[in-house]
């Protein structure tokens, strides 16, 4: 019994064991004891009554029954209800603490989920909200958020949020804030970056800091330190300024993850906008590297352009003149050499243009129906002859069940055999190079099977991997001679992986190599090559033929077609005149689009084609072209055949020229047979009637094609004055004389090939014989209109243009008259004529340009006597002329 | 048009400018290689030879004497230009009797053409026949030349004046007369020329346009050599034409081997 260990209750309890009853005073003992036990203060107070009761010596029995009793009741009933309060107290404080953990944990799930679901765009916002509301349900009065950040290895903190918002979020170190006020304490500092939290009353803290705090009102602080991936990022903290109030442990540990759920937010958030800024940073650097890539592309297009031209220049000019016969051994010899490297250059400078294009993505296939065997033999001719002297044995197997005609692209299909052949060819010094073929049918896809097989150097097992990337040339230096650049099967790869094909190259160094290359093609027939066939290919008997059918290129003249060329190069215009020139056509060049534009406007000269340079600086072909078939509004020139010249031609450009108005196209440099098919197609055959002129019969009737050619020129020459002439005849009445004339014409026409013409004069002839004015009068116009429609037709017969015309002086002139003069007066009519062509090519003074025009007519009509008489008159007009010119000058 | 035929191994300054002014002085110039098939190959008939003498075409023996043979058969006359020494070599196949005029570099171009173009023409004169063509439309006239001028010596006239003015100062060994001229007709030249005694046996072939009888008739009367339809082929008058000088030949040796015989017999 502790109770009797107090010193004075045992002198008590010794007094009342002697009086009371032993009940009694264990009634009391316990009493006192239970008390004390409920009432630790206020143990002392049975005690003093106790002792008082023993003071005054009152008896037991009253002081128990009286006094003792009822007041231990009282005090036990009071100690109890106090319990009693005291538990329910504790019990609600328990409650309220419960309460206040489960509002925390819900703010703090409120928290995360709208942390959880937020908008960018509110971001701020929100986290201001859920900082407000974990301060509150904490009763924090502020809450912040600091970011740690190493500036000259001093540690600095950036207050990223601060609630409540009286500031807005600061990026930059703030003075008054959290910087000073950690930066000078390090302890918080230090605690913080070893993973602990700060959590105290300010005062406790040490007296600097205190001050720091007191400045400012706070009471009790919490700063929860933020790791990010093991790494110290910042802390969070709270300022509780109206009570100092700590927070509990477990409800410590709650405020900690919903600070850290904010910081994680934060968090996030940032690295969100970073992802999103490095996002839009690729993005750009993507496409600008895309339009690098682009623009790289576009200028291997333009340079390899440019460089076809002056090419164009180089090939054609040599080849042409490798034509001419008479030139010296020497010449030839270095003009061969010459248009080789210029070939090889060109050959070059495609395959750049075909890398570059298959890089950009670009390059299309364009198939159709071949022939095969024509194709194999064109691509082995191109090869065989580099062989050359090389000790090579030549072969091509080619399966006899070979379609005779397959689907694909021909031309790239060729280049491939060419590529692979070539570097057969070139690596290969002694034995043996094959070609083989075969194919195999699998449902409707036919497999084409290419084998280049040789005996050469063969090719290193470590380059057989590096072997189809560019610009890769294996072998001694002194293999890389004058063919190939090494870009052969770097194309060729792409070439036939464009076409969804496989390729691949076996090889054993120093014994040959192997490249088989697998092509999907479209079947079309059943037809096979057959075994003859095949055979013949063996022994390029075929080959051979064709080749020879292909030498031989006659060319059949045209002397009565007009052509116009457009090309802003002059020397590209001179090479495609000379062309030309074998046709024997009127050729006319201008250097633009506008020109060509004008020129067909003003029909002074009708042309049969038109022949135009694709790409042009001031005016581009395709903008010309449309304008000449939408703009000017005649039949001419809405039909008028315009055939494009282009440097930049490739299969399939075809369909895209002939969407533009064009009806043909040819690349530069010209082929020739290609040329002639061109002139043939478009404008021979189209010309066998220019106009009514049935040219055909013209030269039947003529006798011959010159004499055609030179009636034409009469005939232009006659238009005005014989129209003139049955004019005026037919207002005078001079029947008779306008009949005769029709009598002339209608024979003349009909010389010329110009039946409908012909016949028109044959019925006002009639009308004449008859005396039918009437009907003279109401048909005549109608005929002269279509005598004159012929002028812009034949003008090019007949006439010189003003821009190609001499001046001379009057003396040339009368002396050029004079023997004009005694050349008809002699009979001598070939004098004449040549003499009148010099003159027509001579400017005339104006008094005597109609007279001229006349003088034409007249020499063309070999009218000597009014020959005689105009020139006597235009020589006496040019004396008078000149004896003024003399007089001006003194 | 004549026709000149221009061998010349060379294709220097010189060739060119001598081929370009015998074209201005409307020659048709064929160039040749001294190469025999090249020669071979030129069928058309020519007014002259031009050989460009040097070196290289000195060693072609054999396409010379080809040419020679066939200046000689068609009497074409020849024409050298050169050095002395090619020439010298030259000569040596085509001797210097055959050679109407040589000429010796260096030579000025023109007045060489000149010269030649003279021989030329004179050359002509003395050898082909000469045909008067009458018609009133230059197209017809100039048909007719083109068609006959390989042969013969075209003459044109269009109008009845010319015609008469033509015969006054020349003698034509045929005359082609347009018939339905309008202003003076064919039937009234006719008249005119048989009218004069100078002209009167000058030969005369009518063209017409019409197979028509009467006018056929009439023709006829007027005692024409021939008459020829002016729808005829072309080559078909040339025919004609020869046909007609042929006959007349045959006619003379007839004619020439009887007074012969005569003689012989004496």
């Amino acid at each position: 019994m502790s109770v009797l260990s107090v010193p004075g209750l045992r002198t008590v309890s010794s007094t009342f064991f002697t009086n009371m009853k032993l009940v009694h005073i264990m009634f009391i003992g316990v009493m006192t004891e239970q008390v004390c036990k409920i009432q630790g203060i206020q143990q002392k107070i049975p005690l003093l009554l106790i002792l008082k009761a023993a003071e005054l010596r009152i008896g037991i029995r009253m002081i128990i029954n009286k006094i003792l009793l009822p007041v231990s009741a009282a005090i036990v009933a009071a100690a109890y209800w106090q319990d009693q309060q005291n538990r329910q107290k504790h019990k609600k404080k328990m409650i309220n603490a419960i309460k206040r953990r489960d509002d925390l944990l819900q703010t703090v799930n409120r928290m995360a989920d709208m942390l959880l679901r937020y908008d960018a765009d509110d971001f701020d916002s929100t986290v201001y909200q859920c900082m407000g509301m974990l301060a509150r349900a904490i009763h924090a009065d502020r809450m912040y958020l600091y970011k740690s950040c190493n500036e000259n290895e001093d540690d600095c903190f950036t207050k990223l949020y601060e609630w409540p918002e009286n500031t807005r979020l600061l990026s930059n170190n703030d003075s008054d804030s959290g910087m000073e006020y950690v930066e000078n304490t390090s302890k918080p500092n230090k605690t913080l970056m070893s993973g602990n939290s700060i959590h105290c009353l300010v005062c406790n803290m040490p007296k600097d800091d205190q001050e720091r705090y007191d400045s400012r009102h706070i009471l009790a602080v919490l700063l929860i330190p933020v790791f990010v991936h093991n790494k110290f990022w910042g802390y969070v903290g709270f300022d509780n300024c109206h009570s100092k109030q700590l927070f509990a442990k477990n409800e410590e540990s709650i405020v900690l993850s919903g600070s850290l759920i904010i910081a994680n937010a934060i968090l996030r958030y940032e690295y969100v906008n970073t992802l999103q800024d490095s996002a839009v940073k690729l993005e750009s650097a993507l496409e600008e590297a895309r339009k690098a890539n682009n623009e790289k592309s576009d200028f291997i297009a333009k340079i390899s352009h440019e460089m076809r031209t002056p090419l164009n220049a180089v090939i054609g000019l040599s080849e042409l003149t490798l034509n001419n016969a008479g030139i010296d051994e020497e010449a030839a010899t270095n003009l061969d050499k010459i248009n080789s490297s210029g070939t090889l250059l060109l050959r070059i400078v495609n395959d750049i243009l075909e890398i570059s294009k298959m890089k950009s993505g670009k390059a299309v296939i364009s198939p159709d129906r071949y022939d095969v065997s024509g194709m194999i033999s064109d691509a082995v001719l191109q090869n065989v002859l580099r062989i050359g002297s090389k000790p090579i044995r030549f072969e091509l197997n080619i399966d006899e069940n070979m379609p005779a005609y397959l689907f694909g692209d021909e031309l790239r299909i060729r280049q491939i055999i060419n590529n692979l052949l070539s570097n057969a060819i070139k690596y290969t010094e002694k034995g043996m190079v094959k070609l083989e073929l075969s194919y195999k049918n699998d449902e409707d896809n036919a497999w084409m099977t290419i084998t280049v097989s040789d005996t050469g150097i063969g090719i290193q097992p470590e380059n057989l991997e590096r072997l189809f990337t560019d610009y890769l040339q294996f072998g001694p230096a002194s293999q890389h001679q004058t063919d190939g650049t090494g870009l052969g099967l770097a194309v060729t790869k792409n070439l036939v992986e464009l076409m969804e094909g496989t390729i691949r190259a076996d090889s054993k160094y120093g014994e040959g190599s192997t490249f088989t290359v697998k092509l999907p093609q479209g079947v079309v027939t059943d037809k096979v090559i057959g075994p003859d066939a095949a055979l013949n290919l063996k022994n390029l008997k075929y080959s051979a033929d064709r080749r020879k059918q292909k030498e031989r290129l006659e060319r059949i003249r045209i002397p009565y077609a007009n052509v116009l060329i457009v090309d802003d190069n002059s020397i590209n215009l001179k090479v495609v005149k000379d062309h030309m020139k074998p046709y024997g056509m009127r050729i006319d060049c201008v250097t633009s689009g506008q020109a060509a534009i004008a020129a067909m406007r003003e029909e002074k000269i009708r042309y049969q084609a038109i022949f135009m340079d694709h790409m042009m600086p001031e005016m581009d072909g395709v903008e010309a072209v449309r304008i000449i078939r939408e703009e000017i509004g005649t039949d001419y020139a809405k039909t008028i055949p315009i055939i494009a010249l282009t440097a930049n031609a490739v299969a399939g450009s075809e369909e895209m020229f002939l969407q533009k108005g064009f009806q043909a196209f040819i690349s530069k440099p010209i082929n020739l047979t290609k040329l002639d098919y061109i002139i043939n197609h478009w404008i021979r055959d189209k010309m066998l009637l220019i106009n009514g002129i049935d040219v055909q019969k013209g030269i039947h009737y003529s006798g011959s094609e010159a004499l055609f050619i030179s009636l034409l020129g009469d005939f232009y020459n006659l238009i005005d004055l014989k129209a003139a002439k049955i004019e005026n005849g037919l207002a005078e009445g001079s029947i008779r004389d306008i009949t005769i004339e029709f009598h002339a014409l209608k024979n003349t026409a009909k010389t010329i090939g110009a039946e409908k013409l012909s016949e028109m004069f044959t019925r006002l002839e009639q009308y004449g014989n008859t005396n039918n004015i009437k009907a003279l009068e109401s048909e005549l116009p109608e005929v002269m209109k279509e005598y004159r429609s012929f002028k812009p037709v034949l003008r090019p017969f007949g006439e010189v243009e003003e821009e190609e015309k001499e001046t001379a002086s009057e003396t040339r002139l009368i002396s050029l008259l004079n023997k004009l003069r005694s050349a008809m007066g002699n009979f001598d009519l070939d004098s004449a004529d040549q003499t009148i062509k010099q003159l027509g090519r001579l400017h005339i003074p104006e008094p005597c340009q109609q007279q001229m025009e006349a003088l034409k007519a007249y020499v063309a009509d070999v009218d000597t006597e009014e020959t005689i008489r105009t020139t006597g008159e235009m020589i006496t007009k040019l004396i008078e002329l000149t004896i003024e010119e003399k007089r001006g000058h003194e | 048009m004549k026709t000149i035929l221009f061998m010349t191994e060379a294709n220097n300054y010189m060739s060119l400018s001598i081929k370009e002014r015998l074209e201005n002085a409307a020659y048709n110039v064929i160039t040749v290689a001294a190469d025999i098939d090249a020669v071979n190959q030129v069928k058309e008939p020519l007014d002259g030879i031009l050989i460009f003498a040097n070196d290289k075409l000195s060693s072609q023996q054999q396409s010379l004497a080809f040419l020679k043979d066939r200046a000689v058969m068609e009497d074409i006359p020849i024409f050298m230009v050169g050095d002395t020494e090619d020439i010298k070599t030259v000569n040596t196949i085509i001797p210097k009797n055959l050679i109407q005029q040589e000429f010796v570099r260096p030579v000025n171009v023109n007045n060489m053409l000149e010269s030649i173009d003279n021989f030329i023409r004179q050359y002509n004169i003395k050898l082909k026949k000469k045909i008067l063509v009458v018609d009133d439309s230059g197209t017809e006239l100039r048909k007719a030349k083109e068609w006959l001028e390989n042969k013969y010596n075209v003459f044109l006239a269009n109008s009845a004046a010319m015609a008469i003015k033509y015969l006054a100062l020349n003698r034509p060994d045929l005359v082609l007369l347009d018939y339905e001229m309008p202003l003076c007709n064919g039937q009234q030249i006719m008249e005119m020329i048989r009218a004069e005694t100078e002209f009167s046996d000058i030969p005369v072939i009518f063209l017409t346009n019409t197979g028509n009888k009467d006018v056929v008739m009439k023709i006829k009367e007027l005692k024409p050599e021939g008459y020829l339809l002016k729808s005829m082929e072309p080559s078909q008058i040339v025919k004609s034409v020869d046909a007609y000088f042929e006959k007349k030949k045959e006619n003379e040796i007839k004619h020439f081997s009887n007074s012969q015989s005569v003689f012989q017999r004496r």
